[in-house]
């Protein structure tokens, strides 16, 4: 059975359709507000980017990966708006004061295939500024990679799905490994709070908070479509200004915070070892 | 562990910056490759394929980069 997992795991990661239905008419204030928010989207992940790029220089070795991920995490997503907003933009005309269906489809599965690299990534950045022991670490980056593509895997069917129930069901399914993710991430960061400088203990502290607050917008906007009906106009525009919000904070929020975490952990480490300043500046 | 892994572990410890830099460009790479080509038609099998692999070994990185030292 265990055997059998793992496979059949990847191939609904790879094979599973996002094609996302999308209302037939919006009012300009709906078109526009999505559209506005792809641009901002775009523009925080590029400047996050940059911001991780020249930050890198300023950590210890042992905490660059982590924002070496942080950048790529951002890049990406970055290219990802950007394909999304193309596609948001030529799947809609202005006709007589609203914006009609122009018949090309709005491909949001750019959002999904994001997921598949992004979030695992954003987890293991976590554990690697903990700075676990490595039997501890490899443990939980190994669970927590499972975790994430089952939670990405999980909310496909109901993503796609115009039926009510079926999005409840696999939304309720995709919500036990995100509460997994959440529960170990919010566990370990509490438990690795005593071994931090007290400098770091306050970032870690906000660190969990914004862990919660973050990705727990992401459920929430999976359930507007629910809230305003189906595919309805409200629903889509819900659901993508809600996503957009969550990438924002969970990507270039949670990173930032993340290098100010290891900048502070390097300081520590450059008063423990005087040695190891050289090495923090290469 | 099997000696391979041993040794290619060894060799993305003592090279790490470089390693790094060669995965930011495959990533890099990809996506001008998705932008100018295009993977996998409108489900984006392609490009999801070549993502879950980028991802395993960015993975794989991180953790090698993190544990120098401790082991």
């Amino acid at each position: 059975m265990k055997k059998l997992f793992v496979p059949a795991l990847l191939g609904a990661v790879l094979f599973g359709s996002a094609a996302l239905a999308a209302p037939t008419e919006l009012s300009s204030g709906q078109f526009g507000l999505v559209y506005q928010l792809f641009s901002i989207t775009i523009a925080t992940m590029g400047a996050s980017f940059i911001f991780f790029v020249l930050g890198k220089q300023n950590l210890g070795v042992k905490y660059q990966p982590a924002m070496l991920v942080s950048a790529l995490v951002v890049a990406v997503a970055c290219y990802h708006y950007f394909r999304i907003s193309g596609s948001w933009s030529e799947a809609y005309t202005f006709v007589d004061g609203v914006y009609k269906a122009s018949g090309l489809p709005f491909n949001d599965a750019y959002r999904y295939a994001d997921w598949v690299l992004t979030v695992p990534l954003l987890l293991v950045e976590a554990v690697a500024v903990l700075a676990l022991a490595s039997n501890v670490a490899s443990g939980m980056i190994g669970r927590l990679v499972v975790a994430a593509l089952a939670m990405i895997v999980l909310g496909y069917p109901g993503e796609i799905s115009l039926d009510t129930g079926t999005r409840l069901l696999w939304g309720t399914l995709s919500t036990i490994p995100f509460v997994y993710i959440i529960y170990t991430l919010f566990v370990e960061l509490g438990k690795s709070l005593d071994r931090q400088p007290p400098r770091v203990q306050l970032l870690m502290k906000n660190l969990r908070l914004l862990l919660f607050a973050s990705w727990g917008f992401y459920p929430i906007a999976y359930l507007m479509p629910l809230v305003f009906g189906s595919f309805s106009a409200d629903g889509v525009v819900a659901l993508q200004v809600g996503y957009s919000l969550a990438d924002m904070i969970a990507k270039a929020g949670f990173g930032t915070l993340i290098y100010f975490i290891a900048l502070e952990k390097t300081k520590a480490d450059n008063e423990a070892k005087p040695g190891n300043l050289a090495m923090a500046g290469d | 562990m099997k000696p391979r892994v041993k040794l290619l572990q060894r060799y993305v410890e003592k090279h790490n910056q470089p390693v790094g830099v060669l995965l930011i460009a495959l990533v890099l790479a990809t996506l001008a490759f998705d932008n100018f080509i295009g993977f996998g038609g409108q489900n984006l099998i392609g490009l999801r394929l070549v993502y879950l692999a980028l991802m395993l070994m960015i993975v794989a990185y991180v953790y090698t980069v993190s544990n120098i030292g401790k082991n």
